[in-house]
């Protein structure tokens, strides 16, 4: 699949559609000022936590951001527009054994401050902190990891009854998602000369081509918001984002360490269709097993083995995701306004919206700067591109109201 | 600064058309005394439908640029369609006057700049804002297509 000499329409089309991708992830995630705000409130709500006169100083508290916002893939809910924050409040000295206790220790800081006091919820697990607007975050108190538990930045957080304490590592997982990530595709040169091909036939794909972000975090995205998309009226039955971050990195390592791509958009193809195969199931018992990579026994989808409409609804979004994807290269040429529908039917109108006037833009910024050309079938297409051209398209301003 | 018009002659006709036809193998173009009759299906992006255009062009004028096919006016269900003049055939508004002379090969702006045109147009048909680019003329200068003699 990666070797065919791919038709210059078929190029571009990849490339646009990576651009249009790209456009709706921007539109849903933080922006810069946003994760810099969320990184200065972290600092606040963590010096706050162990002020002078805070009973919580002796245990040395600090905070960080753990999940989508720790490796920059967070995206807004599909109906809502406040960012869900997670952050962990890990003590470096143990305050209490009994799980209960600890949550009290930090639901009691909040709530007794002048600051706080309106902004706090007490929630089952954490305390969340409104914030005006922009985003809630999810403190939630960790202690240090027994002498046993050896893997970088482990830690115990208060199980979902609060009766016990369960393994976490969130600083481990994010490394192993950034690990994956900064692994660049590699891009497959079709030359005529065997010998040439075979001595140059990976460099990393062009800039231009790819997202705007490392192509593992933008699938993530995408799929994520597909996923919220597909479940919006069936909400329970939706993946976890941990499940669908673990298997897309998983696939991702592979695809990107075994083979060589013509596009990224191939290269998403493969690994969104490779996710599956990183879910274990046991021959004898039926069971799933999608393991953290940071802590082996636990199984993310411990949850599917008790409801057996968990798995049949992953799969089933996984299918439509998969057939989604592969099918916006495959459209019949009916125009810009039909692709639009479709990424409207897959990840919203307002994203789909965003996605195509985002590249009605680019050509015409592009084109402002002589970096466009037409080639004998009229196709617009981005000089960088390589594509054999009949004509430039030189700069000019169209007229009329 | 006024535009000033170049000091090159312009092009003659049979000379545009040698271009068209070089560039665009598969274009139709044909003289008839002083006008150039040239129609060619143009498809703007991968995801786009084919349209087929025509472009008339006398010594002396500006070139016009048409959609024969599909009619435009009904891809837009009757909304006004931005950058189009109000004549018949819905010529379309390419580039500011001073942008172009009869100096200029029509294969290498008008051609390009309707296929762009058309690009943005279908993204328009979806959005329903023209990202394109371009300047809005006030009405009452509506003529700016109007004959210009550059000799």
């Amino acid at each position: 699949m990666n070797n065919i000499l791919t038709r210059p329409e078929n190029r571009l089309a990849k490339t646009q559609l990576v651009q249009m991708l790209d456009a709706i992830c921007q539109g849903i995630e933080p922006t810069e000022s946003q994760y810099n705000d969320a990184a200065e409130r972290y600092k606040t709500i963590g010096e706050f936590l162990a002020e002078e006169n805070s009973p919580l100083r002796c245990f040395e508290p600090v905070v960080y951001p753990q999940g989508s916002m720790r490796i920059r893939a967070a995206i807004r809910p599909a109906h809502g527009k406040e960012f869900d924050v997670d952050a962990v409040c890990e003590f470096k000295k143990m305050p209490h054994n009994d799980p209960k206790q600890v949550k009290r220790l930090i639901w009691e800081r909040f709530h007794n401050s002048d600051r706080y006091r309106d902004m706090a919820i007490e929630k089952n697990r954490c305390v969340q902190i409104q914030y005006a607007g922009d985003f809630h975050m999810d403190v939630m108190p960790c202690v240090p990891g027994q002498p046993w538990w050896t893997k970088q930045g482990s830690v115990w957080v208060p199980d979902k009854k609060l009766n016990d304490w369960k393994p976490s590592n969130p600083i481990g997982f994010a490394a192993f998602v950034e690990t994956a990530a900064a692994k660049i595709p590699k891009h497959f040169i079709a030359l005529s000369n065997r010998a040439e091909a075979k001595a140059a036939n990976v460099e990393p794909l062009p800039a231009e081509q790819s997202f705007t972000k490392p192509a593992l975090i933008r699938i993530i995205q995408i799929l994520k918001r597909h996923r919220d998309q597909f479940f919006q009226d069936n909400h329970d039955m939706s993946p976890i984002s941990v499940i669908i971050t673990t298997l897309a990195t998983h696939s991702y390592d592979r695809s990107v360490s075994q083979n060589t791509f013509d596009s990224v958009y191939d290269l998403m193809l493969e690994v969104v269709g490779g996710m599956p195969e990183f879910i274990k199931v046991n021959k004898q018992t039926a069971q799933f097993f999608v393991e953290n990579p940071t802590h082996p026994e636990e199984n993310f989808a411990e949850k599917w083995n008790n409801n057996p409409e968990l798995p049949k609804w992953f799969f089933a979004w996984h299918r439509k995701a998969t057939a989604e994807i592969k099918a916006l290269a495959e459209q019949e040429a009916q125009g810009l306004d039909k692709i639009g529908t479709v990424l409207a039917n897959s990840f919203g109108s307002v994203a789909a919206n965003q996605a195509v006037r985002a590249l009605s833009a680019s050509v015409k910024e592009s084109t402002a700067t002589g970096k466009t050309a037409i080639t004998t079938a009229g196709l617009v297409v981005p000089v960088s591109l390589g594509i054999k051209t009949a004509s430039k398209n030189p700069a000019h301003n169209f007229h009329g109201s | 600064m006024r535009p000033r018009w170049p000091k090159i002659p312009p092009l003659n006709i049979a000379h545009q058309l040698c271009d068209l036809d070089r560039l665009y193998p598969d274009g139709n173009g044909r003289i008839i005394r002083d006008r150039l009759v040239w129609q060619k299906k143009l498809k703007p992006s991968a995801f786009s439908r084919e349209y087929l255009v025509q472009i008339d062009y006398r010594t002396g004028h500006f070139p016009e640029a048409r959609v024969l096919q599909p009619t435009i006016r009904e891809l837009a269900n009757n909304q006004k369609i931005p950058h189009v003049f109000n004549d018949v055939g819905d010529p379309l508004c390419l580039f500011y006057a001073p942008e172009w002379n009869s100096s200029m090969l029509i294969a290498r702006t008008i051609v390009p700049w309707t296929c762009e045109w058309l690009f943005h147009f279908e993204a328009w048909l979806f959005t329903g804002r023209w990202d394109g680019g371009g300047i809005n003329h006030d009405p009452e200068s509506q003529n700016a297509q109007m004959i210009t003699n550059h000799n």
